[in-house]
């Protein structure tokens, strides 16, 4: 049988071609060791296990994660030999996977963007209190979407939301969210809120929310951003930098929303304050009228107080001139003409007397006063 | 949410505030208290309705 002969450049060719063929691209789970980044813009690492070791080649651009020595990924990548006869994964994406390794990556990702500002506290906004036109970024095939809308339609109605279905986890979920995103920002009439929803998770089914290129998007949205991702005690870097992060997609609805029951009380509130004020009122101009009243019987009886004082005194002066209160006194009321042998009748408290003038003497008449 | 001819939640809303204020200021007469009274009791009614009947709209913009 004849031995075939290649060049070189074609033997690298056929090499390639043949890795292409039988694995095209392909995901490898390894340790990341010899991490270093060249010129900022070329990525060289290693990727080992116990008994193996391949080498690694990526765009610093393509890196969505912080990955350094030790953590524990998943590559997808395309095998090749290069020109120079160096086997190597020419990588198209990278994510950290097992609790350990993400957690690592989290927290690179975490200390990195707290040092540039993005999660400062002087960049949130707040939300409107009555949304009337919002927007929701989900998977509309989800629990979490599912729980968003039975908790916003027990609450306070009028919203209208624009849905943005989206995956929101596995590879390219978080450009889909990225997308959805710039969407909602380039609408002529911004919305008042976007929501960013997700139920509960792994780790791992979490990660699209600590992709770094949407966190990054969230920050510099247009409209305030509300997310609500996982279970209460789920953490991702979205909710660092969200305007307002609420727990769960429930209570991401709850925050949003407010309550039926709590607007109606404020309303009744305001409405209880008219009855008050009437109430009051109606009690002053019954107090005011009941003193006007008062007043008017307190001068009607001194007056009538008065009149019977001064019809008192006149009927005492009246007594005064009676006759019989001066027979009263001793004194007697003589009748009849003054002369000798006159009949003449003297009338006193207890006797009318007949009686005959036998002699008379003019007396002198003295006035007192 | 609204029609043109039905006033909005916020809208009945701001009247009812129009008149407590009035209640609750120097203009008020209890010769207009009556009426004002009615108007508010019919306003409050209205409110109560919106909020129990009307609901939210979701729709989806791509799928």
């Amino acid at each position: 049988m004849e031995i075939p002969k290649f060049s070189v450049s074609d033997f690298l060719a056929i090499v390639n071609q043949s890795l292409e063929t039988a694995f095209g691209v392909i995901d490898i789970e390894g340790e990341v060791s010899s991490f270093k980044v060249n010129h900022q813009k070329y990525v060289f690492f290693d990727l080992k296990d116990d008994d193996g070791l391949v080498g690694c080649f990526m765009m610093a651009w393509q890196l969505r994660l912080p990955i350094e020595d030790g953590m524990r990924v998943v590559v997808r990548a395309v095998p090749k030999v290069t020109q120079w006869g160096k086997f190597s994964l020419t990588v198209q994406a990278i994510r950290p996977v097992g609790e350990g390794s993400l957690k690592k990556s989290f927290d690179l990702l975490k200390e990195k963007l707290t040092k540039e500002g993005v999660f400062d506290e002087a960049r949130k906004r707040t939300l409107p209190e009555r949304p009337i036109r919002a927007a929701v970024i989900s998977s509309t095939q989800a629990a979490g979407y599912a729980d968003f809308v039975k908790i916003a339609n027990e609450r306070l109605g009028g919203t209208h939301f624009d849905v943005y279905h989206t995956r929101v986890q596995g590879e390219g979920a978080a450009d889909e969210i990225i997308l959805a995103l710039e969407k909602c920002n380039q609408v002529a009439e911004p919305y008042e809120v976007v929501v960013i929803i997700r139920g509960g998770g792994s780790q791992e089914d979490l990660a699209t929310f600590n992709d770094e290129k949407l966190v990054r998007s969230i920050a510099g949205s247009r409209s305030p951003v509300l997310t609500g991702i996982g279970h209460e005690t789920d953490e991702t870097l979205v909710d660092f930098v969200a305007d307002i992060r609420a727990s769960t997609p429930s209570n991401a609805a709850q925050i949003l929303l407010p309550d039926r029951q709590t607007v109606l009380a404020e309303v009744k509130s305001r409405y209880a304050s008219i009855d008050r004020v009437v109430h009051q009122a109606i009690t002053t101009k019954r107090m005011v009228a009941r003193q006007g009243f008062e007043r008017c019987q307190t001068a009607l009886r001194q007056r009538i107080d008065a009149i019977k004082r001064q019809l008192a005194d006149r009927r005492q002066l009246l007594q005064s001139f009676n006759p019989e209160s001066v027979l009263e006194r001793g004194y007697a009321l003589v009748r009849g003409k003054v002369e000798v042998g006159q009949d003449i009748e003297i009338t006193t408290r207890v006797h009318i007397i007949q009686a005959e003038v036998k002699q008379y003497d003019k007396r002198s008449r003295t006035i007192i006063g | 949410m609204t029609n043109d001819q039905e006033p909005s939640l916020d809208e009945l809303i701001q009247k009812l505030d129009e008149l407590v204020i009035w209640f609750e200021s120097d203009d008020f007469q209890i010769d207009q208290a009556t009426e004002r009274y009615q108007q508010a009791k019919a306003i409050l009614g209205e409110i109560e309705r919106g909020i129990d009947e009307i609901e939210q709209t979701f729709t989806v913009v791509n799928d």
